[in-house]
């Protein structure tokens, strides 16, 4: 006979369930709980925001909807699967919604590849930029920012995030084989990319 | 002779090459405003749907507690209290 743990079949071991039950069970007002959470996610969601999006100016009022939407959403969450994947499920949904409505305003489509002159443009620029205060990070970011929206968002998605080219394709709404080819081109762009913006900041540091 | 395209290899397919390690748990430091700016939007939601929900039962409310006094009044025990005085 087997007996009860108390939990669900379908749930996950969560590092942070003893945090999500404390939020999900305290009295109104009480934002203890979840504020822990948000202390523990709240890099990943905003450097998801930022370069998802590309939009370093609203990169943290995204963040902020991503974890009230999520505040809201708390006692419907059944812990089916971790906290955190449950996390990174609204943020792409919010993210890639806010690009599709960017994209609504402006002429560029979600899909479509912005043009290499202006991208090889980007770059320079920005190595310029940083020339005093090379960091890793920013050219991280100068890369990520140059890459076409079709190839950084599955990248992001899965390198950064660590989901599956399942998920990530799921995610998209787009196939698998698509999923992977995008994955593995973005791989490489950022790597030749990232070489040389590394080589550009390096030469302006020495002149 | 096939019309079909070939196939792609299955190694090509699924060859995506190797993660980029840099990117791996990369955040992103917000601003120290972050955590106060989300603690005062779930509260202001939070008051905006009781005022709602108040707004709404409240005349149901005083209704059935109009009601309630009302039959209380009237009642059998009541006018018993009210003749022994």
């Amino acid at each position: 006979m087997n007996r009860s743990s108390g939990r669900d079949a379908g749930t996950v071991t969560d590092p942070d369930e003893d945090l999500v039950v404390r939020a999900q069970q305290a009295a109104e007002g009480d934002l203890r709980a979840f504020e822990a959470l948000v202390l523990r996610y709240q890099g990943q969601v905003v450097a998801n925001c930022r370069y998802i999006t590309r939009d370093p100016n609203n990169a943290e009022d995204l963040a902020q909807e991503v974890l009230v939407k999520a505040f809201f959403g708390l006692r419907g969450f059944e812990r089916r699967s971790s906290f955190g994947h449950w996390l990174k499920r609204i943020k792409v949904h919010h993210c890639v919604n806010h690009i599709k409505r960017q994209s609504a305003r402006s002429y560029v489509s979600i899909e479509e590849q912005e043009a290499d002159g202006f991208d090889e443009l980007r770059i320079e620029a920005t190595a310029e930029q940083f020339a005093d205060e090379v960091s890793d990070r920013n050219l991280i970011g100068a890369v990520l920012d140059s890459m076409s929206t079709s190839l950084r968002i599955p990248l992001v998605l899965c390198d950064m995030d660590g989901m599956s080219y399942e998920e990530v394709a799921q995610s998209l709404g787009i196939g698998l084989s698509a999923t992977k080819m995008r994955i593995k081109r973005a791989r490489e762009e950022f790597r030749q990319r990232y070489q040389k913006v590394q080589q550009m900041g390096l030469k302006a540091i020495e002149t | 002779m096939s019309d079909h395209p070939t196939p792609p290899h299955d190694g090509e397919e699924n060859d995506t090459g190797a993660p980029i390690d840099m990117l791996a748990g990369l955040e992103y430091s917000p601003s120290t405003t972050f955590l106060g700016r989300i603690r005062r939007t779930i509260q202001r939601r939070t008051a905006v749907s009781q005022v709602v929900s108040f707004s709404w039962n409240a005349p149901w409310i005083v209704f059935l507690e109009f009601w309630t006094a009302l039959a209380g009044h009237f009642s059998p025990g009541s006018a018993r209290k009210d003749h022994q005085r």
